[in-house]
């Protein structure tokens, strides 16, 4: 099991550093100098390149990119261009609201997701699978913007339970907080949560006509024991793989939904970052969210391993 | 005492009826063996018993377990009886064990839910039962999972699930069919064993009627659903009065008939020249030095034109890989292959293509080896892109007609698809797509193993015949060693990726040297009428 973590930090530290190159490559070559467009179309071209000079753009590439590289090691994302304050400042700002919407989301969505799929596999093509695979289709096909105006119009504007946008911040308290990211959360659960139930019916239902399955009712098992105590954990692996997808999708997916419930999130963040030509926010954030991206696959890779054996020693 | 009764039992899925007027009794203590092709209706019989039928099933009839109608009992009390009075093995050791719950887990659930004994008594007692079935703690403590035990050592698992509560009726359905032939004989010891000691009841379902000839006290012959012929197995075998039993019987036996063959020294199909093959084994840590598996050591054999090789051996003796080194399916790490005379690979270089159609195969299982969305005469021609030259569609449809003519087929059945063909037209298909580029070796990987008897005799002619027409030579894998001596000339045997002995085929199977090929020989499973005429003198 340590070897098994042990190689895949391994590699998630080499796509890692893979990742960084890369981003920094490719906003390298994004044409738009952030220096003319900080001073207007009307430009000194003096004042550009003094500019310039100031904001060590016209060092050698390589020492850009190892500059930036130490100051991400040590905390430091460097000065944002057009807000002129520190990105680390910026973006803490920000992941206060994105990271516990994102939790929130992928709580709600599993808890849906998971009672939904197991019923739906359990009573395989009886009306109650009908109806919760019609439920979900409609979950997967409808926009979740138009859920979340339809959660506004009925929670907020009707019965006046939940304000329709905002955040009030953590120092107001943990539940006001919370109740203002209910609504986003929800809207942003219930199609990944349709998904995530579609696939925990299939994989349930694969599983379920296994040879083990028929073993164990021969040992005497009845239906509901052999899904429990043999299906459920051999379904597990693709669902674990959906959970992990959604969560990095979740994370800066959100844009729509934030600008919906007027959330100072990362998805709104990066938009405005690109917009202003703010390149080094630009950068700060999407390496921020690889990362987190691949913390997050590593820790689905350990359950993986917890679910299933034969990925521990490697021989799969 | 009659243990299970079963009384004009007629069954259906759907519309289509399965069962046919099923009866037979089990009595206590003894083996019963119920033998027939696949669709006979063996599996289904066995599973009403038990009553985990496929959904659309409907049956009536009488079943009796123990003096019980079964009809007059619920869901409930069949969760009770399944595992604790009726326990049942499957054929396939590698899916039938749960792949994340560790085999104590697994043996001592069925004892846990079952007598509500505690944790620990459970595994105290699925310990003892493992160790009945010849799995000692030392080797395969509690904790093993099914992935890294042998088909052989997790047919003993499932093998102890099923006793562990000493039922009065085991069902074991094809217990062997999966393993090879030595494990083959020691599972079927170790069944029979169990059996004796426990006086329990055994109903034995198998396509091979030398297994049930050896083990079986009585037998059920079933065809189409439909019993032919039951009795004491003496009886039944020694009488054989239904003309589908003898039908059987001759084509379990079956040796195509095959021109005697002038061998000439010089001209060499196929020369195997010291190879060997590796695979990588796991790293222990990241910085270890990668080690390798030698699958293949320093093989070398030549097969000779119109020449019919045998490669016989255990699972994991390094057959399969050996095949695919010699069609450069995978690559050597030492070595030579040519191929009538030229060099197709060597170690170090990739293949030379434009050698490719010289050597085709045919794999075990017609029913995955064919893409179901390509009609018939697209799958046979596909080997013509190994070709250099260009053929006109006048040429590519006079050589699908021959190739289709030649195993027995129509030339229209090339605008059908494969799912229209039963299995047997399918491995014919099959050999048609390796015959289509007139290649000199063709490597037959197991390629009657998942044939009924009858048509695998149908097959083997097929075979036999075709080698004898166009000279052709067969480098023939199978782990059953009576279809390699029905059909080769010459045999080798491998172990551990070495060739230990090596003859002509009468002599390596009348008189086997090493060691391993004596043991081999030992565990066929024998169907010899005048040895069971014998038996039922000495009665």
């Amino acid at each position: 099991m340590l070897r098994y973590i042990s190689k895949r930090l391994v590699s998630l530290s080499a796509s890692l550093i893979v990742a960084s190159i890369l981003i920094f490559i490719v906003i390298e070559i994004i044409p738009g100098d952030p220096a003319a467009f900080m001073l207007g179309i009307n430009a000194d071209p003096d004042a550009v390149e003094a500019l310039r000079e100031q904001l060590g753009l016209n060092a050698s590439l390589t020492s850009r990119y190892f500059t930036w590289v130490t100051g991400l090691l040590q905390g430091e994302f460097g000065i944002s261009y057009t807000y002129r304050v520190p990105v680390s400042e910026l973006i803490s700002d920000r992941i206060v609201i994105s990271l516990p919407l994102t939790f929130y989301a992928l709580v709600l969505s599993t808890l849906i997701a998971f009672p939904a799929g197991i019923y739906a596999a359990s009573k395989r093509n009886s009306l109650g699978d009908v109806s919760v695979m019609g439920l979900t289709q409609l979950g997967v096909a409808i926009p979740n913007f138009w859920f979340a105006m339809l959660l506004v119009l009925v929670f907020s504007i009707n019965l006046r339970w939940f304000s329709a946008g905002g955040f009030p911040g953590w120092d107001q308290g943990f539940f006001p907080a919370m109740k203002a990211l209910t609504l986003p959360a929800i809207a942003l659960a219930l199609p990944q949560a349709s998904i995530l139930a579609r696939v925990m019916r299939s994989s349930l239902l694969d599983t379920l006509s296994e040879d083990y399955i028929r073993t164990a009712r021969a040992k005497g098992l009845n239906r509901r024991q052999a899904l429990w105590r043999h299906a459920l954990r051999n379904a597990l692996i693709p669902v674990l793989t959906i959970i992990g997808l959604q969560f990095s999708f979740l994370l800066a997916g959100g844009i729509i939904i934030e600008n919906v419930f007027y959330l100072p999130g990362l998805g709104r963040l990066v938009f405005q970052g690109i917009t202003q030509r703010d390149l080094i926010v630009v950068r700060s954030v999407v390496i921020l969210l690889v990362f987190a991206v691949i913390a997050v696959t590593f820790l689905v890779d350990i359950a993986y391993a917890i679910a299933d054996p034969r990925l521990r020693e490697g021989s799969r | 005492m009659t243990l299970l009764n079963v009384q004009n039992l007629n069954l259906s899925i759907g519309k289509t009826p399965i069962l046919k007027d099923i009866s037979f009794d089990l009595e206590a203590g003894r083996i019963l063996g119920i033998v027939g092709e696949s669709g006979s209706g063996k599996s289904i019989t066995a599973l009403s018993v038990l009553q985990l039928l496929p959904n659309g099933t409907k049956w009536d009839g009488e079943i009796k377990f123990d003096g019980e109608d079964i009809k007059t009992l619920s869901e409930d009390d069949f969760c009770h009886l399944r595992g604790n009075d009726i326990s049942m093995i499957f054929q396939e050791p590698m899916t039938a064990l749960n792949p994340v719950q560790t085999i104590g887990d697994q043996v001592s659930e069925s004892i846990r839910i079952h007598t509500g004994k505690s944790r620990r008594e459970a595994e105290q007692l699925a310990r003892e039962t493992l160790n009945r079935v010849e799995l000692p703690e030392s080797e395969f403590p509690l904790s093993r999972y099914p992935h890294d035990l042998s088909g052989g050592q997790r047919q003993r698992v499932m093998i102890a699930m099923a006793i562990a509560l000493q039922p009065k009726l085991l069902i074991a359905d094809e217990p062997t069919t999966a393993l090879d032939v030595t494990t083959q004989a020691e599972i079927l010891e170790l069944l029979e064993k169990l059996v004796r000691e426990d006086g329990l009841s055994l109903m034995l379902i198998t396509h091979d009627l030398a297994v049930v000839a050896q083990m079986a006290d009585d037998v059920v012959v079933m065809k189409d659903g439909e019993i032919v012929e039951q009795g004491a197995s003496i009886d039944v075998f020694s009488k054989m009065q239904h003309p589908y039993t003898r039908q059987l019987f001759s084509a379990s036996n079956h040796v195509p008939d095959r021109a005697p063959h002038q061998q000439d020294d010089n001209d060499i199909v196929l020369s195997v020249e010291h190879v060997s093959c590796d695979y990588k084994l796991p790293k222990t840590h990241l910085f270890s030095k990668q080690r390798y598996f030698r699958a293949v050591d320093n093989v070398s054999f030549k097969i000779h034109r119109g020449e019919n090789v045998g490669l016989v051996g255990g699972s994991g003796c390094g057959k399969s890989t050996l095949s695919r080194a010699i069609l450069a399916l995978k690559s050597l790490d030492e070595g030579h292959v040519l191929i009538n005379g030229k060099t197709f690979s060597s170690s170090g270089k990739g293949p030379d293509l434009s050698q490719r159609a010289a050597t085709q195969i045919v794999f075990q299982d017609p029913y995955s080896s064919f893409n179901p969305r390509h009609k018939v005469k697209r799958l046979i021609t596909e080997p013509f892109y190994t070709k250099t030259e260009e053929l006109t569609d006048a040429q590519i449809d006079a050589a699908v007609t021959e190739a289709l003519e030649s195993v027995g087929l129509k030339a229209e059945d090339g605008d059908k698809y494969i799912h229209e063909f039963s299995g047997g037209q399918r491995q014919r298909i099959a050999i048609a797509r390796a015959l289509i580029v007139k290649p000199s070796l063709i490597v037959l990987d197991e390629a009657v193993s998942a044939l009924d008897v009858s048509i695998r005799a149908q097959v083997l002619d097929l075979l036999a015949e075709l080698s004898d027409r166009f000279n052709l030579s067969y480098l023939f894998i199978s782990h059953d060693l009576s279809v390699v001596r029905s059909i080769t000339d010459r045999v080798l045997v491998m172990e551990r990726g070495k060739i230990v002995e090596t003859g002509s085929t009468q002599d390596v199977f009348e008189n086997p040297q090493h060691a391993y090929t004596q043991s081999l020989i030992r565990a066929i499973p024998k169907l010899d009428i005048e040895e069971i005429r014998a038996k039922e003198k000495m009665t």
